[in-house]
């Protein structure tokens, strides 16, 4: 009975790494930035997976005032800066607040900005300036926001400029959506500028995007599986090729005897 | 040797807890609980989210288990380690596939030794490759230790891996030893046992002892992990469970071992890393370290902060050894070993102090990243269960009572080791003077403002 339920468990173990992946993404997907209104346009930017370092897919999906989806736009996503993770000795706070640095970042008084009522980006810098439709972003505040030095990460964390080119996204499945492949080179929060284009007129905004570290997951947990595996089977192959090694160990009261005589 | 224990000392006799522990409840329903919890954690640190503070495998791990298992072992010994994931793990692979080959004999040797470098080498890696802040890194080292009991339940006998390799056994091994609960066999009772040592050797009620402990001779709590193995096979019910003063056993050791007491010693330098590399002012010391050896490579400047903290005490200890010697006549090495195991009790007072923080400060963590699995997320709440006023106030009483446990203990071992009145005293001396002065180190560093773990 004992066995049956220890083999349940690491059956269920074995089940839940198989499927962890999935869970993972699901849990780690959607909803990850707050929408932001921008002249009257609601847009959300999502990733079907988590990002992580290396090519990931960004969704952006535009509702107008009626939030009925907007197609037929002209939309493009560039990486404007990013603020390193903040691992080591931070500050324990869940990652909503930590994410959300600051409030303000200067963004009232841009062209397209002025009506934006969720502005959690705070990491804008003057790359922007040459975007279409953020002419008038230049100058706006770099880095205002810098994650607490850390004990492993002693180096001042600032954003980093001049990240690529605008990549225009193209219509994507779901009406009102439209989406296209960023490459994040490194782990953090990356502030994506997100330009669109409706009647011949630009509006941009920004959103901050939690970026994790990309990992070999797969490969790192087959390999620990291998291993495992080709030790059990060996040892199971061994066993099955000699007699079994009796419960009780013959040498174990001679063993016993010695402790005694070791203790007197 | 073990003295004949009252009956109405002997806790087995309580039929709640004598019951239990005969029962065949006893340890599984706790060893599925913990392997449940550890599959949940595995899978929160491999294919969770990437960062610390949102995950729950890292907020299990390292802000309610690992603070957590300093105060289990003061209180329970090694109960711990009969219901690790790890040694469940190594039970179900060993029965099976297990060949049971014997302990190799170098790990008999030298076991000791391998607990002590790897459990120096993780709290190394932990620092410089960030182990405990990346669930990834966590994750890694629990699949390491994973492969290793399997590979150890598959070809050796028994619980090799936890006896002989845990990184972990050596700081149990320790702690333990100030354990308030004691499992002993009855001499007199053993003497005419003849059941050909079913305790050592199991009998068709339970396994032999998973530890390679015989209970007979058993005078210390440093292998026994209360699995209750002997309890259930003794046929002339000789085995005592029984409580005690906490740090009594390191009154007087039998047979101290240089390599126990300078893991003792070492892990007291280790707390020191532990608080530093933690202290707000932690970033100023490594800047001036960066000047001084030119290099902004953390990984030499960590490791240079790490062996200067481990030799600290380590001198510390072994000058006194030295002066010692010269008034009671024991070498350095029997005087290093002989008072190495009074540190224990500052170790742990140390060690639970430092973790207070972590469990008391950021709590909550566990609640939040629990929240977070299943979508909810907490908005700027604090983590904090206690204020760290209240924190500090019982790190302060903590360390206090691991101060006057050392003292204590010196004083006794000094007394039972040199009779003499003259002599004790002169021995106990300089190493109460060298407790007092690791004792305010950790006082100090304790006063200093901490940043958190997550």
């Amino acid at each position: 009975m004992r066995q049956r339920i220890l083999t349940l468990i690491v059956l269920l173990a074995f089940v839940l790494l198989v499927a962890g992946p999935q869970l993972a993404r699901a849990q780690n997907s959607t909803d990850h930035t707050p929408s932001i209104v921008v002249d009257g346009y609601t847009l959300t930017l999502t990733s079907p997976t988590e990002a992580a370092t290396g090519n990931a897919t960004v969704i952006v999906t535009l509702r107008d005032a009626r939030q009925q989806p907007v197609t037929g736009a002209i939309v493009s996503a560039s990486l404007l800066a990013y603020l390193p993770a903040a691992d080591g000795h931070g500050a324990m706070l869940p990652s909503t607040t930590r994410d959300a640095h600051g409030a303000d970042t200067g963004m009232a008084g841009m062209p397209g900005m002025e009506d934006a009522t969720s502005a959690p980006a705070t990491s804008v810098t003057d790359s922007m300036a040459g975007m279409p439709g953020m002419e008038g972003m230049a100058g706006m505040v770099t880095a205002t926001a810098v994650p607490p030095a850390t004990a492993h990460d002693h180096g001042a964390a600032s954003a980093t400029e001049g990240y690529g080119l605008p990549v225009l996204l193209h219509t994507g499945d779901a009406p009102g959506s439209y989406q296209g492949t960023l490459s994040f080179d490194q782990p953090g929060t990356w502030t994506v500028g997100v330009v669109f284009t409706i009647d011949g007129q630009e509006h941009g905004t920004t959103f901050d995007l939690a970026v994790a570290q990309g990992r070999p997951r797969g490969l790192v947990l087959g390999g620990f599986a291998a291993i495992n595996a080709l030790a059990i089977l060996t040892a199971a192959i061994l066993r099955h090729r000699k007699p079994r090694t009796p419960a009780r160990p013959a040498p174990a009261a001679a063993t016993a005897e010695v402790k005694i005589a070791d203790s007197r | 040797m073990s003295t004949v224990t009252p009956p109405d000392r002997n806790l087995l006799h309580n039929r709640l807890i004598g019951g239990f522990l005969r029962s065949r409840w006893y340890p599984g329903i706790f060893q599925w609980v913990t392997a449940t919890a550890f599959t949940l954690i595995v899978w929160q640190l491999m294919l969770g989210p990437d960062a610390a503070h949102d995950n729950l495998g890292t907020a299990l791990t390292w802000v309610f288990w690992w603070p957590l298992i300093p105060i289990i072992f003061v209180f329970l010994g090694r109960f711990w380690c009969a219901i690790c994931p790890f040694a469940t793990l190594s039970d179900f692979v060993q029965k099976l596939v297990g060949l049971n080959r014997p302990v190799p004999k170098f790990l008999k040797s030298y076991g000791i030794w391998i607990i002590d470098i790897s459990f120096i080498l993780i709290t190394w890696s932990d620092h410089v490759f960030g182990v405990v802040e990346s669930p990834w890194g966590s994750g890694i080292l629990l699949l390491m230790l994973t492969t290793g009991v399997v590979v150890s339940g598959a070809f050796f006998q028994r619980r090799t891996f936890c006896r002989y390799l845990c990184f972990l056994g050596g700081l149990s091994g320790n702690y333990a030893r100030t354990g308030m609960i004691a499992l002993r066999a009855t001499p007199s009772v053993c003497a005419t046992c003849t059941s050909k040592a079913a305790c050592f050797n199991g009998s068709e009620k339970a396994a032999g002892c998973p530890m390679f402990e015989f209970p007979r001779t058993l005078e210390s709590n440093a292998s026994c992990n209360l699995c209750a193995n002997c309890v259930k096979s003794c046929p002339n019910d000789s085995i005592t469970l029984t409580l005690r003063p906490p740090t009594s056993e390191l009154w007087f050791v039998r047979k101290p071992k240089v390599e126990e007491a300078f893991l003792a010693v070492v892990i007291m330098g280790i707390v020191f890393v532990q608080n530093i590399t933690m202290l707000e002012g932690w970033q100023a010391v490594l800047a001036g370290l960066e000047q001084l050896v030119g290099t902004t490579s953390y990984a030499v400047t960590f490791t240079i902060t790490f062996l200067i903290a481990m030799a600290i005490p380590v001198t510390l200890m072994a000058l006194t050894a030295l002066a010692a010697g010269r008034l009671n006549g024991a070498s350095l090495a029997r005087n290093f070993a002989m008072f190495g195991y009074a540190i224990i009790p500052l170790d742990v007072a140390g060690h639970v102090a430092h973790n207070l923080f972590h469990l008391f400060a950021e709590g909550k963590a566990v609640w939040f990243t629990a929240l977070m699995l299943v979508g909810q997320h907490v908005g700027e709440e604090s983590p904090a269960l206690l204020s760290t006023g209240v924190i500090q106030v019982m790190q302060y009483i903590l360390v206090a009572l691991g101060i006057l446990s050392s003292l204590y203990a010196a004083y006794r071992i000094a007394r039972s080791n040199f009779g003499a009145a003259q002599t004790t005293w002169r021995t106990f001396a300089p190493y109460a003077a060298v407790i007092a002065i690791l004792g305010a180190i950790n006082v100090y560093l304790f006063i200093l403002p901490m940043a958190m773990r997550m």
